[in-house]
């Protein structure tokens, strides 16, 4: 079974403290519906894209289970394993390391770097290097866009309500 | 009244000689020896005033054969005629000891006595105690002349013996100066705690004239003798001290100094007392900074002198020394333990920023080019390259977390499990309570990280499969080991069926991965221990 590494980014405007703290509230619990949403986006675009509209992608109901962080200077690593909560064996699962690093005083870079292997063996293989990883691609960002705005909301609520 | 010329000129030479005698047993050894010699007695005697002035501490005797004392048995008290010069401390001249009210007659094997003369001894402004003189040679009792030369003889001992006294104590104050010089000393060269803690119940022991000395700190429930010294040290080494009924429990349970005249009648139990014969005690409370007490207790063997409230500032003086190595011990683990920290964040902030993102770079790369490749066979080799860099990249993602601790889980040994104890404790409902002997976390520093690992999967199994309601997570010393013990009160399991497939193989490699070994004693419907023995 090949492997298959996935990469991406995003900003959020507001202290790496806070970004931390709020991922990990509640276990992380809350990032379910947000993946489950950014497999939405990954669905969309393989309806558009692609003639396979059998095959399943990341699942659309979404568990993320948030493992123990660890703490490493102004950098926090969280890693989190993204499954489909149905029919587990026909989805990859995702395990990646979510790293929350200081860009400056209210600025932080969220990077989410994880691999999964394809299902559906040699086959599942090609048509994820055809097509799928792209989608796979699509949905990380999706999900790392949704938890950035998600965070950068709670943080505008929190000051309306400070101030 | 007046004394003649001779005895004059030997009463001077007398009180010149006592005068440069510092040694206040051999002084009054002398002192009555002189005065059966001036006033021509059979027998002499020193009785000392207990602290209290209630009878006598000690009975110093001249013309009786140590057989004879043998024979009589025990020191008298201070009754009969001793009594009458006890509670009225004037001359006392008597021709016949029997005719007197007061007399309440001799023991048996005590040699006949009738005449009798008696005068008390003043030092330092209270009666130190009294010369009794019997027996006047060749005549039927003791003249005025007898009388005037033992006022004088007792005015210069008192001289003498406060001199003796004073010497005695400076002598005394030197010896604690350099033993606290010695222990500090010790302590900040970077010895071990317990070689600190040694010293420091030497020391306490010889000052304060004792037999033995012992050092307890709470562990298991109870306290456990961690340093000994003096008689019956071999015994009393590692023996636990119960928390409850003893009389370091009172210590700790009051948080003061206890003086016990005898230990051996008292209520309280206490290991001294049952293996090494003690009688006086004194018991010090040892304030450490967390909320756990530890003892330090001298004792004396039975039916020696009791120690005084004099004895106590040596003894607390030494307390606050047995207090601050068991701190600096405890300090000097938590620098360790920062130390060791810093160099895993460095090694793992070297891997995570250096060799994992290098390897990710490169594994994208690749995976990239999979995908451009027209030539399928192709493509899947270089995927299956970008799989085993995948394996390498989790290899050292691995080693990352395992070397570094957890945001949720910073501390020492003593926090570290503490911590699992909480966090098993409010996952699970069990109630779980932890022990760990503090003394043993400079020796365990250095694996600290698998014993938390051990404990945890432990605590997991138990989590899992025991269906207990309480568990304890306890480390403790045992002599040259540390024991790790996590007992549970559950359903146990049948060791020759299940154990293997229950993760005890993954705990007993990680056991010898620190050349412990791990035993595990557990059968159907009593509970499970889990036992980690880790050598020293």
């Amino acid at each position: 079974m090949n492997t298959m590494l996935i990469h991406d980014f995003a900003y959020v405007p507001v202290a790496a403290a806070r970004v931390r703290d709020r991922i990990l509230a509640n276990h992380g619990e809350w990032l379910g519906p947000l993946a489950a949403a950014a497999a939405g986006a990954g669905e969309a675009l393989r309806l558009r894209i692609g003639p396979l509209e059998a095959l399943p992608m990341l699942g659309k109901t979404v568990t993320v289970h948030v493992g123990q962080p660890i703490a490493r200077g102004e950098v926090t690593v969280v890693p989190l394993t993204w499954q489909a909560t149905n029919a587990p064996g026909l989805f990859p699962v995702l395990s990646a390391d979510l790293e929350v690093a200081a860009l400056g005083e209210d600025l932080t870079q969220l990077t989410l770097q994880g691999r999964y292997d394809p299902p559906l063996g040699a086959v599942g293989q090609r048509i994820d290097r055809l097509l799928m990883h792209r989608v796979a691609e699509a949905s990380v960002r999706s999900f790392l866009g949704h938890l950035a705005e998600r965070l950068s909301a709670l943080e505008d609520v929190s000051s309306g309500i400070l101030g | 009244m007046a004394v003649s010329g001779t005895r004059a000129e030997r009463l001077l030479e007398t009180g010149l000689a006592l005068a440069a005698e510092l040694s206040l047993p051999a002084l009054l050894q002398q002192i009555t020896e002189v005065a059966v010699e001036i006033t021509e007695a059979r027998y002499g005697a020193l009785g000392v005033l207990s602290k209290d002035g209630s009878g006598l501490s000690d009975f110093i005797t001249a013309g009786m054969t140590q057989a004879q004392r043998a024979e009589i048995g025990a020191l008298p008290r201070g009754e009969g005629i001793l009594g009458v010069l006890i509670r009225e401390p004037e001359l006392l001249r008597l021709r016949s000891i029997a005719s007197h009210p007061r007399s309440s007659g001799f023991p048996p094997h005590h040699p006949p006595m009738h005449s009798f003369l008696g005068a008390p001894i003043r030092a330092h402004g209270r009666v130190f105690g009294n010369l009794y003189l019997t027996e006047k040679t060749g005549s039927d009792e003791f003249t005025e002349d007898d009388a005037s030369a033992v006022l004088v003889l007792a005015t210069q001992a008192g001289v003498a013996i406060a001199n003796a006294q004073l010497y005695t104590e400076l002598r005394l104050r030197e010896r604690w100066v350099d033993s606290v010089r010695e222990v500090a000393t010790t302590l900040l060269a970077g010895d071990t705690p317990k070689a600190t803690l040694q010293l420091v119940a030497r020391h306490a022991r010889e000052l304060a004239d004792a037999d033995m000395a012992t050092i307890s700190v709470p562990e298991a429930g109870g306290l456990r003798i961690i340093v000994a010294d003096g008689v019956g040290e071999g015994e009393l080494l590692n023996v636990e001290v119960p928390l409850a009924g003893s009389l370091s429990s009172e210590v700790i349970r009051t948080e003061q100094t206890l003086l016990v005249e005898d230990a051996s009648r008292s209520m309280l139990t206490q290991p001294m007392v049952s293996i090494a014969g003690v009688g006086p005690m004194i018991l010090v409370p040892l304030a450490l900074r967390t909320s756990s007490t530890g003892v330090l207790a001298i004792g004396r063997r039975a039916g020696r002198p009791v120690f005084t409230t004099s004895d106590l500032p040596v003894l607390e003086s030494f307390s606050e020394q047995a207090s601050l190595a068991l701190e600096y011990a405890r300090a000097q683990s938590e620098v360790s333990r920062l130390g060791m920290v810093e160099d895993r964040e460095r090694i793992a902030r070297d891997l995570h920023d250096g060799v994992i993102q290098s390897l990710f770079a490169v594994g994208l790369g690749l995976q990239n080019t999979a995908a451009l490749v027209g030539d399928t066979r192709l493509a899947d080799r270089i995927q299956q390259y970008v799989t085993e860099i995948d394996r390498v990249i989790g290899d050292v993602r691995s080693y990352i977390f395992g070397l570094r601790p957890s945001v949720l889980m910073p501390g020492n040994l003593t926090s570290t499990i503490e911590q699992l104890a909480h966090e098993m404790q409010e996952r699970t409902g069990v109630t779980v309570v932890a022990d760990v002997d503090i003394t043993l976390e400079s020796e365990l520093s250095g694996v600290t990280g698998q014993i938390a690992h051990i404990v945890r999967e432990a605590l997991s199994n138990i989590g899992r499969h025991a269906e207990a309601a309480t568990c304890r997570i306890t480390i403790r010393r045992d002599g040259e080991n540390a024991v790790v013990e996590v007992d549970d009160d559950g359903q146990g399991f049948d060791i020759e069926q299940a154990h293997r497939g229950m993760g005890m193989g993954n705990l007993a490699e990680r056991a010898a991965s620190i050349h412990g070994t791990l035993n595990v004693e557990s059968e159907p419907g009593h509970g499970t221990v889990i036992r980690l023995t880790i050598p020293l």
